[in-house]
């Protein structure tokens, strides 16, 4: 890993554990709306990391942190509507990361 | 032999209705659960200023939300969309049609969906009558999943009841018959 690469991961890891923190909240916790887990300054400060940040991003989405699914859409400006398939009119959150994980893999995939 | 039949269909739904109202006016705790915790009762009280009545029917996770739970489903967080027409499709698409009230109906179940300020487009929360006698479960976000009557969870954090949704249940509210 690159100088730059660990400057990146150490100032996601940082975010991340503040965000973490953050949403533990029961006031966010009760709600089942993705938008209260994420309108919040450590979650924008991620997303302000932009591409760099997005390998520890996926990693998350891997392990079912499901929230930073928009993270990913907000860096890389893709649009979920077309990645959806067709026959799955509502995906589940997790659907949602597991589609931007594949995304991620095939876009890697096609820069070798 | 028909008036017998009859008679027997008749003599079943009163023996339904008569236990209906011991079971459910005459013993008014939720039938399942575990009564909650002082911790609970502090940070789920607090949120909801009408809940009197509840217990904990499932522990608490992230692996499942409020709309997931009103469809059975407990291990995916779905949120279709912050309007009611999303979750009209939503809903659709899992066999619930629109009610148009929250009363108990003869082989139905429901689904309560909630909204700030009677806002259509601010939805905020679904539950589930799970259970005869006006009990409703919901999955409360990331935390514990209750059961209560339903008019006890409005009024506080999710604001109130704007929608129902209804869906055959071949064992749902046989008093009624």
């Amino acid at each position: 890993m690159s100088n730059e690469n660990k400057q990146v991961k150490e100032k996601f890891d940082a975010l991340f554990v503040t965000w973490e923190k953050l949403i533990q909240d029961p006031k966010i916790q009760l709600s089942s709306r993705p938008q209260d887990y994420i309108d919040n300054q450590p979650y924008r400060e991620i997303v302000k990391l932009g591409s760099d940040a997005l390998p520890f991003i996926i990693e998350k989405l891997e392990r079912g942190v499901f929230f930073l699914n928009q993270a990913v859409l907000d860096i890389t400006g893709v649009n979920m509507e077309e990645i959806i398939s067709k026959d799955k009119r509502f995906p589940s959150e997790q659907e949602k990361s597991l589609l931007l994980i594949k995304w991620w893999q095939s876009r890697k995939r096609s820069q070798k | 032999m028909g008036w017998f039949v009859d008679f027997f269909k008749w003599w079943k739904c009163w023996v339904r209705k008569i236990v209906h109202l011991i079971v459910c006016y005459y013993g008014p705790k939720p039938p399942k659960g575990d009564p909650p915790t002082s911790t609970q009762k502090l940070t789920i009280e607090g949120y909801f200023q009408n809940l009197k009545t509840w217990s904990v029917t499932g522990p608490s996770t992230g692996a499942y939300n409020c709309i997931a739970w009103s469809v059975g489903v407990t291990n995916q967080w779905f949120w279709p969309g912050g309007t009611t027409a999303d979750f009209d499709a939503f809903y659709a698409s899992y066999g619930w049609s629109i009610s148009t009230n929250g009363n108990r109906k003869y082989k139905k179940r429901k689904v309560a969906l909630y909204a700030n300020n009677s806002n259509p487009n601010d939805c905020t929360h679904g539950s589930r009558e799970t259970h005869d006698c006006r009990w409703d479960e919901s999955k409360l976000g990331g935390l514990e999943r209750i059961m209560h009557i339903r008019s006890e969870l409005e009024g506080g954090y999710y604001g109130n009841v704007i929608r129902y949704y209804e869906k055959h249940d071949e064992n749902a509210n046989l008093d009624l018959c």
